[in-house]
């Protein structure tokens, strides 16, 4: 029998058979002579899967636009997330600063001041991705004190104050409608003894995870408890911290993914509590007994001696964890399986203050989790190729910068012409849309300032309160967004959504803020 | 130019089982199967609907080896009977065929073969088939360099080393 070519099949065939592949095979595959390299150019299908994987996206299976359709909307909303530019800059009144406010997917909430009672939603729109704009009011028979959403699965978790100041009441809702959620499980979770003073909480995928603490003297209860919110059931539960004299900072706690989280510590002794080792631990849940099972410590950058703590937690990041969601809003939505964590650090001693931030993707964690190994990673062994330590220069009060998906925004001063200026400083860690800009860069002009720049070469952080220099190399995008001239005021706050950057000022002079958009896609 | 050979209707058995059909492969090899087991072919069922139409039954040539035909027929005969989703001409096309572990074991043979079993599957349009071959073409190189996937496919590389160097082909994964 005479040898077969890939290349004398039809086209209908070998595009069948690419449809199988994934990028990588795919990019490669097409670099194997100038027939099949052009069948890939030249696929539509193809193409819009490779242009998917490049910007980090999934398809959303809307029926109602074409494959090529499809292909134009996300090349050009990945050139809009490219430029940042401002595209609505009209101001909304939006209360005061202290209203509970957050944001998942292309959904944006807050409790409504005057009685706590009312959760105001609002979905950004997205023209590029085929979102409609929408807005509507929940109300509840008591007091919001705090809640959690997840915009993919169209989860609201409320948590009430119905038997003040005992119990906590948990409530499982569907986002859109304020009826309960019709995935939960029957009934609401409730919460009992003592209440707790604060309290951090979760959701991922079927999980939701809640870390409370108590402060009161005769109860320094701290805890962290985590559920299947579809079957009502308690995954894991566990007082903290396991081992003395460890100090927990709690309540910070994150998902690692479906069946990991990571917990904040240190190791603090001597008559000045110096703090001699900070841990990022592991866990395991979803355990037969119950209980969260330690795996690895992974150290952080040692500090100097005398230096204390004074914030060490988890920024959250509002990004939805789960892709098979009840809702895939839009054409393509962002590809939750890249996440990026970041821990703000405070640090005094010797009478200075220093902040720092260490930001990581998921994978840098589960890759040192795979071995079996449980022995404590040390930092030089995780940190210095797989993530990024930068000083914190923004106002450090942490719920003031976002973290979504692989990218993170915060706000700095810069004096331009003798005055001070803010300006927002974007950075994405994707690595697929890295690894793009590099190509790019190689055929384009540098200088084109409205792509974001390429930082290759790592960072080296001096600080008087680490013990050694910290260097990390992780390659990242970097963009700088200058506030217009048109919005006199403060920066109270940032988010990073779906579509966009939603901008809060404090205008000088008046007691409410305005909400400026950057960018709705 | 082929011979037409005629089968007389008197041939088929009765009881109840399907009629028979005569498939002539390229090599010119008479291959007697059942009606119904071809019928996942939609290339089949459409000439079988056109024997019904003009009351004349003539074999059927194909443009491949007894020895691909065979393949595809122990493809057909295993499924006989069976629902897949992709081989449904009314169902809306699934994007991708599932993974069936049957057809990964039947179709673990070498690429020359499974190059010639999709060019059948395909000509006798057969989607399921067609999809487990695609699949399986796509395991062999899957993770496998540029210069591995060439080996395997049996592809030339044609392209200059200009021309392999530019940046536009840099992965980007």
């Amino acid at each position: 029998m005479a040898h077969l070519q890939l290349t004398s099949l039809p086209v209908e065939l070998i595009i069948k058979i690419f449809e199988y592949l994934d990028i990588r095979t795919l990019l490669g595959a097409q670099q194997t002579c100038h027939t099949l390299k052009a069948i890939v150019d030249d696929c539509i299908s193809l193409q819009y899967a490779i242009e998917l994987a490049a910007s980090g996206m999934s398809d959303g299976m809307d029926p109602r636009f074409a494959t090529v359709q499809r292909l134009e909307s996300l090349k050009a909303y990945d050139k809009a997330w490219k430029e940042l530019s401002w595209t609505d800059l009209s101001d909304r009144e939006f209360g005061s600063t202290d209203g509970l406010h957050h944001v998942s997917g292309s959904v944006l909430a807050t409790v409504v001041d005057n009685d706590a009672r009312t959760l105001s939603l609002e979905r950004v729109p997205s023209l590029l991705r085929g979102i409609q704009h929408d807005q509507w009011e929940l109300k509840f028979d008591s007091a919001i004190i705090d809640f959690y959403m997840d915009s993919a699965q169209d989860l609201l978790i409320i948590i009430t104050a119905a038997n003040w100041p005992f119990n906590l009441e948990i409530k499982l809702l569907s986002l859109s409608s304020g009826l309960p959620h019709p995935s939960s499980a029957p009934g609401e979770i409730k919460l009992h003894g003592a209440r707790p003073d604060i309290h951090t909480g979760e959701i991922c995928g079927d999980y939701f995870g809640l870390g409370m603490q108590a402060t009161s003297v005769s109860n320094q209860r701290r805890a962290l408890v985590i559920w299947n919110w579809k079957t009502g059931m308690k995954e894991s539960q566990s007082d903290l911290p396991r081992a003395y004299p460890t100090r927990i900072e709690f309540p910070s706690f994150t998902f690692l993914d479906d069946s990991h989280i990571m917990i904040l510590a240190y190791r603090a002794d001597g008559p000045f509590n110096s703090v001699e080792e900070i841990q990022l631990q592991t866990y395991r849940f979803r355990t037969p007994n119950g209980e969260f099972s330690p795996l690895r410590d992974f150290i952080l950058p040692e500090l100097q001696e005398r230096t204390q703590i004074m914030i060490l937690r988890f920024c959250p990041n509002h990004a939805p964890r789960r892709s098979s969601g009840l809702q895939r809003m839009g054409l393509y939505y962002h590809d939750p399986k890249d996440r990026l964590f970041v821990i703000c650090l405070m640090v005094t001693g010797g009478g200075c203050h220093e902040s720092f931030e260490l930001r990581f993707p998921a994978q840098t964690i589960l890759s040192h989790l795979q071995s079996g190994d449980m022995s404590p990673v040390l930092w030089k062994a995780w940190g210095p190729s797989m993530s990024h330590f930068t000083r914190h220069t923004g106002p450090f009060r942490p719920q003031r910068w976002a973290v979504y998906g692989m990218k993170t925004v915060q706000w700095k001063n810069i004096m331009l012409e003798d005055c001070v200026k803010q300006i927002l400083v974007v950075f994405d860690y994707h690595p697929r849309r890295v690894a793009r800009s590099a190509i790019h860069s190689g055929d384009q002009v540098l200088s084109s300032g409205d792509s974001p720049s390429m930082v290759s070469i790592g960072d080296t952080i001096d600080g008087r309160l680490l013990k050694e220099q910290v260097k990390t190399s992780v390659t990242y995008l970097y963009k700088e967004i200058p506030i217009p001239n048109t919005c006199p005021g403060e920066i109270v706050q940032v988010e990073l959504c779906d579509d966009g950057l939603i901008l809060y000022m404090r205008v000088l002079g008046q007691s409410w803020m305005r909400e400026t958009r950057v960018i709705s896609l | 130019m082929p011979t037409i050979v005629s089968v007389d209707d008197s041939t088929v058995p009765g009881e109840g089982s399907s009629r028979l059909l005569l498939l002539v492969s390229s090599d010119n090899k008479h291959i007697v199967v059942e009606e119904d087991i071809m019928s996942r072919s939609r290339f089949i069922s459409k000439q079988v609907e056109g024997f019904e139409a003009t009351s004349q039954r003539h074999a059927i040539l194909l443009p491949f080896s007894s020895f691909v035909l065979n393949k595809v027929i122990e493809y057909c005969s295993h499924y006989r009977g069976y629902y897949l989703l992709e081989d449904d001409p009314d169902a809306a096309p699934p994007g991708r065929s599932p993974v069936r572990e049957w057809d990964q074991e039947f179709l673990d043979v070498d690429r020359n073969m499974l190059l010639r079993i999709i060019k059948a599957a395909h000509y006798l349009e057969i989607k399921s088939l067609v999809g487990s071959c695609a699949r399986a073409i796509a395991d062999m190189i899957r993770g496998k360099t540029t210069e591995e996937m060439r080996e395997i496919l049996g592809v030339e590389n044609d392209f200059t080393p200009e021309e392999e160097h530019s940046p536009s082909s840099k992965c980007t994964g």
